[in-house]
């Protein structure tokens, strides 16, 4: 928590918004950070002690997954909520910290074995088992998240949900399973990494700053240090401890999460107790991969990976099998290997398969991360690894979360048969939006949505208004202005927004599979206006006059459908009527009349049809309209003779009487 | 037919047509110049008037002739006398009678040309009315999307 000393002043009174009745929010006095969330300023009605803050997570770092889960923990150690509320359409998240607490970051001091003991690895791995016991994790266990008080003589931790998990860790803090990722790429992890975190935590606080030679060195510099000796050898300094102490930090330290203790060991820890380490399996004789000597497994893994090309020559001519089996004593890994290498050489392939790499990787070392083109992922990081892509902070490894959102081989491997995880959300997602593996943004974004119920809507219209809740997204819609549609706006709504709307009433049960594969096509203002009626309608939005009359004034070209005048001012003033009521469904009703427009469709060909012919009349008319078409000559020439015979005849007859 | 046929045919005709003449001068004097005289606007469009008229010779002589019954009725009643031909010439308008009736030989036809010319002039004006009337009102009921024509006269 950065400490600013901003207090609510006059003139910035204009932005308050109430959250949960109580909590008054300025938007504009930002507060620093908390935990990575952004932070504002804000004042209980009610209660005057303590630095009230609203956290409010950004679209682009939204709270963890399990958030609603986690933020039910409690533990006097770990720092609370007040309120949660996302009334406003968008979340807000208040907590009251003291005006004593600090962060650690801010402290230059040391603590002593016994202070380190009883105010933090006791109190804190009660967090943690609180969290175990919810089946979840921490993950934000760093200087700056972990708050002391001396006046109180009191640590406490912040809370670890407010981002994706270990999004903000620094990677020493991290395990060497989670180190390898990229920040986004953690994942929920295990509760040993937590315990690995208070680890590091415990030698910060007892050493009072991280080793020197750590914090000069480039990230990857210590990371392939730890790779090569165990993170224990690196991160732990000479400290003046007891060896009880020692023993349990450095097995809290391990590489191995099986070998760290459980939160229960660190909680109820007698001062007499010692851990014996778990040394791993270090090669005498090492392997050189290119220019590298390999000592061990995860050295092997991780340079492997960067250099797949000399890694696969060495397991398709067995030096790979004869090493980890004769140097490392895994014998029926290196049968294993031996096999897909004889397998290999059969068919002449000279490189591995990402499949089969990433067969290796979860075989030899199950706690490493999964390996994809490139990126080293824990799989239900995907979906925060999918939101950095969409935000384009990490545009290195956008061909690999693409790549692995869409592998049924990660899919596969990832499926633990809970409904919640990576394989399943994604399978529901492209369905969803009728994805068939084509890679679309929407498969994605839908995703997104889905694995985080409380991922505000990604659209970059309404980012900065991060709304969580359909409700709020349609507030917002039905309030403003008219909008400047871009170039990706097709209809009302952008397709984020579509996906969007469609995933939250989906998850709330709305929805039939019949109604999403109609509307999942093409954005246009018919579409759109057919989808936010349905909305209206399941989700009792009540009158949405808003959106209606922006509906109203694009909807000339649909209009324009039914070419009967008579029956289009009809449907102006049908639309018109719905519109001042605000509803939607009558708006949607009015123009899906399908008989009705079937008549006028035919009715309208033949007018057309007869038009035409009428026009072609009224053409051969102006061509006959000179003196061409009159009596024939012979005609003429007939009713001459035969009139003059007739005169002669009576003229004969009248003489003849006389 | 050929021209040069055609024009021995007419050479021919021409040819009797004189031998009958004089065979008629020298047994029925008076006939034949009443005939003659009367049939004077005839003989110039058959001789002058060519092919066309030839055709007009034809549409006359009906109406000569129906001009010309009583004039010769008149120089039957008188005898075929040649004093009472020149009384019937100069005493009734016959010859005016007989060369206006031969004159509506040539116009009749004209008359039912331009007739029937005004009559379907008329029969347009009417239809052109109706269709750009009907065209109007379609257009009217219905939104037809390209530039329609007006039509109209």
């Amino acid at each position: 928590m950065d400490q600013d000393d901003d207090v609510l002043s006059e003139e910035n009174k204009a932005e308050e918004l109430v959250v949960a009745g109580r909590y008054v929010v300025s938007t504009t006095i930002k507060a620093g950070t908390l935990a990575g969330c952004p932070a504002f300023a804000a004042r209980d009605r009610l209660s005057g002690s303590g630095k009230v803050l609203a956290l409010a997570p950004p679209a682009n770092a939204p709270v963890s997954a399990s958030f609603q889960k986690i933020s039910l923990t409690h533990s006097p150690a770990l720092l609370s909520f007040d309120a949660i509320d996302d009334s406003s359409g968008a979340l807000w998240v208040i907590t009251t910290v003291s005006d004593s607490f600090r962060p650690l970051s801010e402290f230059n001091r040391t603590w002593s074995e016994q202070a380190v003991r009883e105010k933090v690895l006791r109190p804190f791995a009660a967090v943690l088992k609180a969290l175990q016991l919810v089946g979840e994790t921490h993950r934000g266990i760093r200087p700056d998240n972990v708050f002391f008080s001396e006046n109180e003589n009191r640590f406490m931790l912040g809370p670890g949900c407010l981002s994706s998990p270990a999004r903000y860790q620094p990677s020493i803090f991290e395990p060497l399973s989670s180190a390898l990722c990229p920040p986004v790429g953690r994942g929920g992890g295990s509760i040993a990494d937590d315990v690995f975190s208070l680890g590091v935590l415990a030698v910060y606080l007892l050493s009072g700053r991280l080793p020197a030679e750590l914090t000069s060195a480039s990230e990857e510099t210590v990371l392939q240090k730890r790779l090569a000796e165990g993170s224990p050898e690196v991160l732990m300094p000479e400290l003046q401890i007891s060896p009880q102490m020692s023993s349990m930090i450095a097995a809290m330290l391990s590489d191995e999460a099986s070998a760290r203790p459980s939160p229960s060991d660190i909680a109820d820890h007698s001062i007499g107790k010692i851990f014996r380490p778990r040394r791993p399996h270090v090669a005498l004789n090492p392997l050189m991969l290119g220019d590298i000597p390999i000592r061990n497994i995860f050295m092997l893994l991780w340079h492997g990976m960067r250099n797949q090309a000399a890694f696969s020559d060495l397991i398709i001519r067995g030096v790979v099998e004869r090493w980890i089996a004769s140097e490392l004593g895994l014998a029926t890994e290196a049968r294993i290997i031996g096999a897909t290498a004889r397998q290999l050489e059969s068919v002449r392939l000279t490189s591995l398969s990402e499949r089969q790499f990433l067969d290796i990787i979860r075989m030899l070392a199950p706690d490493f991360p999964f390996f994809w083109k490139g990126l080293w992922f824990w799989p239900d990081a995907l979906s925060s690894l999918a939101l950095a892509m969409t935000f384009h902070e990490i545009n290195e490894y956008d061909t690999a979360i693409r790549s692995a959102l869409y592998s049924s081989d990660i899919a596969s491997l990832a499926d633990t048969g809970d409904d919640e995880d990576f394989s399943r959300i994604s399978r529901r997602a492209y369905r969803l939006v009728g994805d068939n593996g084509q890679n679309n943004d929407d498969g994605i974004c839908a995703f997104i949505y889905l694995s985080n119920p409380l991922q505000p809507c990604l659209s970059s219209e309404v980012t900065k208004e991060r709304f969580s809740s359909v409700d709020g997204l349609m507030t917002w819609l039905n309030a403003g202005e008219q909008r400047h549609h871009g170039q990706e706006t097709m209809g009302f709504l952008d397709r984020k927004q579509v996906i969007f709307m469609l995933c939250r009433s989906v998850e709330k049960g709305f929805w039939q599979a019949e109604n999403i594969s109609r509307i999942s096509g093409k954005g246009s203002w018919l579409t759109d206006l057919r989808f936010v009626a349905i909305l209206q309608r399941v989700m009792n939005c009540g009158p949405l006059c808003g959106v209606a009359h922006k509906f109203l004034s694009h909807l000339d070209d649909e209009l324009k459908r039914w070419k009967n005048m008579h029956v289009r001012s009809q449907k102006i003033e049908q639309l018109t009527k719905a519109a001042r009521d605000g509803d939607l469904s009558a708006m949607s009703a009015v123009l899906a009349d399908t008989d009705g427009f079937a008549t006028d469709r035919s009715a309208f060909l033949n007018a057309c049809e007869e038009i035409a012919l009428l026009e072609h009349e009224l053409i051969s008319l102006e061509h006959t309209s000179g003196f061409y078409v009159t009596f024939r000559e012979a005609d003429i020439e007939q009713m001459t003779t035969a009139f003059g015979a007739m005169l002669a005849v009576i003229s004969i007859c009248v003489e003849a009487l006389l | 037919m050929t021209t040069s046929a055609l024009s021995s045919r007419e050479n021919m005709i021409k040819i009797i047509a004189g031998i009958a003449a004089g065979f008629g001068l020298a047994l029925y004097p008076a006939y034949v110049i009443l005939t003659v005289i009367l049939c004077v606007p005839v003989i110039i469009a058959f001789v002058a008037g060519g092919e066309k008229g030839g055709r007009m010779a034809w549409f006359m002589l009906p109406y000569v002739v129906a001009a010309a019954v009583h004039p010769f009725h008149q120089l039957w009643n008188g005898y075929g006398d040649i004093t009472c031909m020149f009384s019937i010439l100069t005493t009734s308008p016959a010859i005016p009678e007989v060369w206006l009736a031969a004159a509506s030989g040539w116009l009749v036809p004209e008359f039912l040309a331009t007739g029937s010319r005004i009559g379907e002039m008329v029969r347009i004006y009417r239809r052109r009315h109706v269709v750009t009337a009907r065209i109007k009102k379609l257009q009217a009921e219905w939104d037809v999307s390209k530039p329609a024509r007006n039509g109209g006269s």
